[in-house]
């Protein structure tokens, strides 16, 4: 009868073991949102996720972009700028006429992009045939579930032209799957670019920080995913290339209610002079910090680099304004209040015409990967294949971001970073590293 | 010669049986010899470190010890792995933000007396949501499966449990339930150890655990309601004879279970000042492991598991000399369990008993 009891005890660590699933991202549910339907121009997105058609042309622009929960103040504004630059353009791209819908990858339940409506949304893209183009995601994992579905579209490979996707595997090789980039693109062609720096230079952006605050050695930590483990991996080669001393890079449990208190014990008896970690705030980051502090002290001695999964005033209030004093957090790209020419012409226009409280970051890079759509499409035959093979090569002069280029990959050429410090509980001190390409490994 | 020598004069498969029978013995001492030698060499490399590391230790296994009690007591009666153990923890840490950070204001901002007076409020409330909580969840989802198959009630703790979270995750939503610091922050210590700190509120917590096991361990072992709760889990149908009502024993133990989950879960935010809707299930399972570690329904044993857990995470966490280091953590505990289910079931103080299924 023993052997009874210890199976139904390993029945039960078995079925416990099965439900580790959840964390910050994925899981399924329902969408919400407009229905579709054109108004004298060709037919939308019929799909429950998309919002009405707005304008009326030939052709449709999708946005794809999590509308609910956390991000939402983003991808509104997104979806803003987006309509602003096809208004500025007069709904043409050359001689073709556009119409626009906002599509949204979230569910209401997990407040967050959902890989099930990721899925059906991207079917929904490759089987509408006015959709010439879509500016999206705002979440490289949406990313690697939509792109694959677009680049076997009937009627060619669907062009994805994203503001937001940091993961590098999306365009180039990674240490951490060797099947990227290759296996987004199952029919041979790209279709993917991107306006946003990758990840690859956020590691050495978060390097040639810690050299300029005088850091000799630092320990790094990474929560074993693709994104953090990832930029814990840049951050080590560009850190090793500037003389810094790595002490260890090692990975921390991130499920809620771990604790912190020993790891940073162990790592101080290493003395080092700053931590790095590659991971994201909703994975219990809140008490990394806090634990940090417990143990190492304020951020002002051993210095606290985050890359962005942590840039986000969350971090600040997760773990606490006292705590998280002096943090610093990079992100890609350049600050708002930092963009110069066609770029604060178009803030001002924004602020007069939508009056928000506060222009996101993200918001110039929506309307930036608008125009480099909108010039594909003008210099395209009209075709899907057409479009995604103009994405690439493509120059843009006098664009919110100023003059950068799409390379064979479909990366930017732009490479600058904006490092937060997080200070009186706002993130501020901006400041912008643009890392030199000596430091930046690509694939 | 009279006693028998295995070996002789037979064929050497024979021996295979006897070797098997001292399997356990050598493998256990092949175990507790190598974390031995480790500690050992951890505590020559440096002292400061390695007490630092253990005093942390033992503050997680005193937090892993309250939500173990609540596993151990509940299989202790009915032989039931209640799953939804953690999440009703977490909800007690939900409630304790609830009632003590948005309703009465708590901020440690308040005098000494003023603060101590709405913490036992906080945790009064907490607890008593928690255990009729429990009692509430007892009588509607594992009463009517009572004489069913094991497994039925079994998987129906771990469908509780999901409902619980998707509640909290409704009621809370996904970011974290911040609380301010209400005891003295992590940057007041009591005592430092060359360049170690030991937290004063690292301390609280223990000082806190310990009492309550006691508590429970002598309501088990020496009250009347003690008594016709070990009477039930000897043999309910005796019991019922013997004028025992199983059904109020039974819901006692899950008041009882649910008052302790409140109590664990505002001493959490009190420690860790966050909570979050999936809270219960990580600590559910390092409770759960450390439960059937000491021996699953016996309470010195889920203390004893509960800490050799905590002991042996912050050793895998924080020792540098010859540890697998924090990538391997959750590894080292689950295989700790997966030994202990393959070669002592019962656990470390359990005992063998015959099983009712």
């Amino acid at each position: 009868m023993k052997s009874v009891r210890s199976r139904a005890l390993a029945a039960a660590a078995l079925l416990a073991g099965l439900a580790f699933a959840a964390g910050c991202g994925s899981s399924s549910g329902g969408g919400s949102g407009g229905t579709g339907g054109g108004s004298g121009g060709s037919a939308g997105i019929t799909a429950s996720t998309c919002q009405n058609v707005v304008g009326s042309g030939k052709y449709t622009i999708a946005s794809d972009f999590p509308l609910q929960g956390s991000s939402q103040h983003q991808t509104v504004q997104m979806n803003q700028a987006i309509q602003l630059v096809l208004e500025q353009h007069h709904w043409k791209a050359g001689d073709k006429t556009l119409q626009f819908q906002a599509c949204d990858d979230s569910t209401a339940q997990l407040g967050s992009w959902d890989s099930a409506t990721c899925s059906a949304n991207a079917n929904a893209y490759a089987t509408t045939p006015s959709v010439i183009g879509v500016i999206g995601t705002f979440n490289s994992g949406c990313a690697e579930l939509e792109v694959p579905v677009a680049n076997q579209a009937p009627g060619g490979a669907l062009a994805f032209v994203s503001p937001a996707n940091t993961w590098p595997g999306l365009t180039q090789k990674t240490t951490s799957d060797p099947a990227e980039p290759l296996k987004y693109y199952p029919s041979g062609t790209r279709n993917y670019a991107r306006v946003i720096p990758a990840d690859n230079f956020q590691g050495p952006a978060l390097a040639l920080l810690a050299q300029k605050l005088n850091v000799k050695t630092v320990y790094i930590i990474n929560d074993k995913q693709a994104y953090g483990a990832g930029v814990a991996h840049y951050f080590e080669d560009a850190a090793k290339k500037l003389g810094i001393t790595v002490l260890g890079n090692d990975a921390y449990n991130t499920k809620t209610g771990t604790n912190y208190q020993a790891l940073f014990q162990g790592i101080a008896s290493k003395h080092p002079d700053a931590i790095m970690v590659g991971g994201l705030i909703c994975e219990n980051g809140g008490q990394l910090i806090k634990d940090k502090v417990a143990v190492l002290g304020a951020n002002s001695g051993v210095k606290l680099l985050l890359p962005d999964g942590f840039t986000t005033q969350s971090t600040i209030t997760d773990s606490g304004a006292k705590i998280a004093e002096g943090a610093y957090m990079s992100v890609g790209g350049v600050p708002v209040d930092q963009l110069t020419g066609a770029g604060s012409t178009f803030l001002s226009d924004f602020k007069a015409k939508y009056s928000p409280d506060a222009v996101d970051p993200y918001t110039p890079y929506a309307a930036a990967a608008t125009e480099v759509l909108l010039q594909a499409i003008a210099a395209s035959d009209g075709t899907r294949a057409s479009v995604s093979s103009n994405l690439f090569g493509i120059q843009l002069t006098g664009t919110v971001l100023g003059d950068f280029a799409i390379d064979a990959n479909g990366d930017t050429n732009q490479g600058s970073m904006t490092i937060y410090q997080a200070v009186g509980g706002q993130l501020g001190n901006a400041q912008v590293i643009t890392p030199p390409k000596s430091l930046v490994e690509t694939g | 010669m009279a006693t028998d020598s295995p070996a002789s004069g037979r064929p050497k498969l024979a021996a295979l049986p006897a070797l098997a029978k001292n399997l356990n013995l050598v493998m256990g001492v092949v175990v507790v010899g190598m974390v031995a030698i480790v500690l050992i060499g951890n505590a020559i490399q440096d002292w400061r470190q390695f007490v630092s590391v253990m005093l942390t230790g033992i503050t997680l296994g005193s937090m892993y010890c309250l939500v173990a009690l609540g596993y151990t007591l509940v299989y202790g009666i009915i032989e039931l792995i209640n799953f939804a153990h953690g999440d009703v923890f977490m909800w007690g840490s939900m409630f304790a933000v609830t009632i003590g950070v948005s309703t009465l204001g708590l901020d440690g901002s308040q005098s000494g007396i003023v603060t101590a007076l709405l913490l036992l409020v906080t945790m009064a409330g907490a607890m008593a949501l928690c255990g009729t909580g429990n009692v509430i969840i007892e009588r509607l989802v594992y009463k009517p499966l009572r004489s069913a198959p094991k497994l039925a009630p079994l998987i129906t703790a771990i469908g509780m449990s999901f409902i619980l979270q998707t509640l909290a995750l409704k009621f809370y939503g996904p970011s974290e339930q911040t609380a301010d610091n209400v005891l003295p922050d992590s940057s007041h210590h009591l005592f430092t150890i060359g360049i170690y700190g030991y937290a004063q509120k690292n301390l609280i917590v223990v000082l806190i655990t310990l009492p309550v096991l006691a508590a429970l361990v002598y309501l088990v072992r020496s009250t009347r309601q003690g008594k016709a709760m070990r009477a039930v889990a000897q043999d309910t149908d005796a019991a019922r004879m013997m004028g025992i009502d199983v059904d109020r024993t039974i819901s006692f133990t899950f008041a009882l279970g649910g008052v302790l989950a409140g109590a664990g879960g505002t001493l959490w935010v009190l420690w860790q000042t966050s909570t979050r809707y999936d809270l219960g299930f990580q600590l559910g399972l390092f409770a759960f492991t450390a439960a059937v570690l000491g021996g699953i329904g016996n309470l010195n044993g889920a203390a004893l598991g509960a800490f050799i857990i905590g002991l042996l995470q912050a050793g895998n966490d924080g020792l540098s000399w010859h540890v697998p280091g924090s990538s391997w953590t959750q590894s080292v505990v689950f295989a700790v369990l997966i030994l202990i289910l393959v070669f002592r079931p019962q656990g470390l103080l359990g005992e063998a008993t015959a099983d009712r299924a």
